[in-house]
């Protein structure tokens, strides 16, 4: 049986570095939570009046590998602003400055982790 | 057609259910489904289970897609729902979640979930995994259709019928322990326990760490009462599995059952990890620590009743009932520092309470002299608390200091109070 390893991503605080302003949710309270990833960035959804398409951001983040606490911080473009709903939009920011074997080893865990876990259900369901 | 556009095709055509707290997450999902090419208005999304449950029956969505958690329940029960509108073949269910524990992947896997996926998730790992279930089960394989139909053929009762399209399947891969499993669950549920085993270890045959079949053979041992066997079986199991709540519970009692009672306490890590603990698990295990807690009374090994007894209540939080077992437990064997400590566990806004009291009479009766006892038993007399080992324990105080009259009266308060108990409370005023 495998550990249970924690690996999570969680984001402190994301600034408009053309706007000089803070990319909020429209409750402002609530945290920006990653929601997708790729090799190069990540999408959130925020206040579509936070960001538009080619604005340059600030993320600073941190990951938990294993036990360990370890800050990220991103420099990017927001590349892609999609409406979603009145007043949201969800946005991706594709990182142009960023420790990359950071990020690799964020996404290679939640792979290996992944696969961990669709080898135990499949082992459970007895499938073929 | 393309298999893409089948897989499109479908999408577009059938209702889809996205039951999501967060709402970033399930506009997230259906922008996924739309890309793959989902009709957007026959998207429907939740936030609340009750909420979910209303547009199953509404909607009857074929696509479900939802968080391990839904308010505080498990949104994979919904699931149950949805097939009553479709059946297994033809429902896709998907839990994408942060959850990671082994425990709900287990559990998840045991149901009717199709594809569990990690939060967060890249959109194109995500729609891979839609398309690949989707797939499955526009073409599922001759030896899947098989079982698929026996499957369903076991739900109606039609058990031969059920035997034959598992033999069909074992025509297309004549090693498949899941074969031998079916065939072994038809065997259990017509109660023929050791025909089911034989099937079962079949499987096991094939593949020795075949999930279902373990667990098919556990079950038949349990039902045959064959405890010692399934704890066996356990040990084997638990090395290679995390087991779901529903499992864990019956774990324990097989444990208690084969006489291993002092194993119940190496359940405890797996039960506090659980993020759900089921009422009746909940049950069972504080019932578990208190046999094994009595075991260790009997035994005389009071720090180690003790820690059982602590177990307890770390499962079962506050339950004033499992204390006064417990202190009760503890009087029996005279290790009134274990019982005043147990005490001490009592909830302070039921301190001075009717059963606290008795209790705390119970534990002063065994370390103050008769004359104080006879004083505390009057308190509580006074204010109507005693039951009948506190009134026995007041009526043996009172003869000791030779108070008959006193006595004798204690022992007409309880004889109206327990009147099936008149014999025992009389013996009790002789010398």
């Amino acid at each position: 049986m495998s550990k249970n390893q924690n690996c999570t991503f969680l984001i402190d605080d994301v600034t408009n570095l053309t706007t000089n302003m803070k990319i909020v949710t429209p409750l402002q309270t609530e945290r920006l939570e990653a929601l997708e990833y790729d090799q190069e960035g990540i999408s959130f959804q925020c206040d579509k009046k936070s960001c538009r398409q080619g604005q340059l951001i600030q993320l600073t983040g941190h990951i938990e590998l294993y036990e360990k606490k370890i800050e990220f911080i991103a420099l990017g473009k927001i590349n892609t602003v999609v409406a979603v709903q009145d007043d949201q939009v969800q946005a991706h920011i594709h990182f142009t400055q960023y420790k990359k074997d950071i990020w690799d080893a964020y996404l290679d865990l939640l792979k290996r982790k992944q696969m961990g876990l669709d080898n135990l259900f499949k082992a459970v369901r007895g499938e073929e | 057609m393309s298999t893409a556009e089948a897989v499109s095709k479908l999408l577009y055509n059938e209702n889809i259910l996205i039951i999501e707290p967060s709402a970033p997450f399930a506009q997230t999902i259906a922008k996924a489904l739309v890309e793959m090419g989902a009709h957007p208005d026959k998207i429907f999304m939740a936030r609340r289970w009750n909420e979910a449950l209303t547009l199953i029956e509404t909607k009857h969505p074929r696509l479900l897609l939802t968080e391990y958690h839904i308010d505080d329940r498990l949104g994979m029960s919904l699931i149950e729902h949805q097939l009553k509108h479709h059946d297994e073949q033809t429902k896709i269910s998907l839990i994408l979640t942060h959850n990671s524990a082994e425990t709900a992947v287990a559990a998840a896997a045991e149901e009717h979930v199709d594809e569990y996926v990690l939060k967060p998730f890249s959109m194109g790992e995500l729609k891979e995994r839609l398309f690949r279930v989707v797939v499955s089960k526009l073409n599922p394989s001759k030896f899947s259709a098989h079982i698929a139909n026996g499957r369903k053929l076991i739900k109606l009762g039609l058990f031969s019928e059920a035997t034959q399209e598992f033999k069909m399947a074992e025509h297309e891969n004549n090693q498949s322990p899941l074969v031998f499993f079916y065939l072994g669950q038809i065997k259990f549920l017509q109660k023929k326990y050791s025909e089911a085993v034989e099937e079962f270890k079949k499987g096991l045959f094939f593949q020795p760490k075949h999930y279902k079949c373990l667990m098919g053979e556990f079950d038949a041992y349990f039902e045959q009462q064959n405890y010692k066997a399934a704890q066996a079986l356990l040990g084997n199991i638990r090395k290679q599995y995390p087991l779901s709540p529903k499992r864990l519970g019956s774990a324990i009692i097989a444990t208690v059952l084969s006489k291993h009672v002092l194993e119940v306490t190496g359940f405890i890590n797996q039960y506090m990890q659980l993020d759900h603990k089921p009422a009746e698990l909940t049950k069972i295990y504080g019932a578990a620590l208190m046999t094994a807690g009595k075991h260790f009374i009997q035994n005389k090994e009071p720090d180690e009743a003790y820690s059982c007894f602590e177990m307890g209540l770390k499962v079962l939080g506050t339950d004033v009932d499992f204390i006064a077992m417990a202190v009760k437990e503890f009087i029996k064997i005279a290790q009134i520092e274990h019982a005043d400590k147990m005490l001490g566990r009592f909830p302070k806004e039921q301190v001075g309470g009717k059963m606290h009291s008795q209790l705390s009479f119970l534990v002063a009766d065994k370390i103050m002299n008769s004359q104080e006892v006879i004083n505390r038993g009057r308190k509580l007399l006074s204010l109507n608390f005693a039951d009948e080992p506190c009134f026995a324990a007041m009526i043996k105080a009172m003869v000791k200091e030779n108070k008959l009259t006193m006595a004798e009266d204690t022992v007409q308060k309880a004889t109206l109070q327990y009147p099936n108990q008149k014999d025992y409370f009389y013996n009790l005023l002789k010398p």
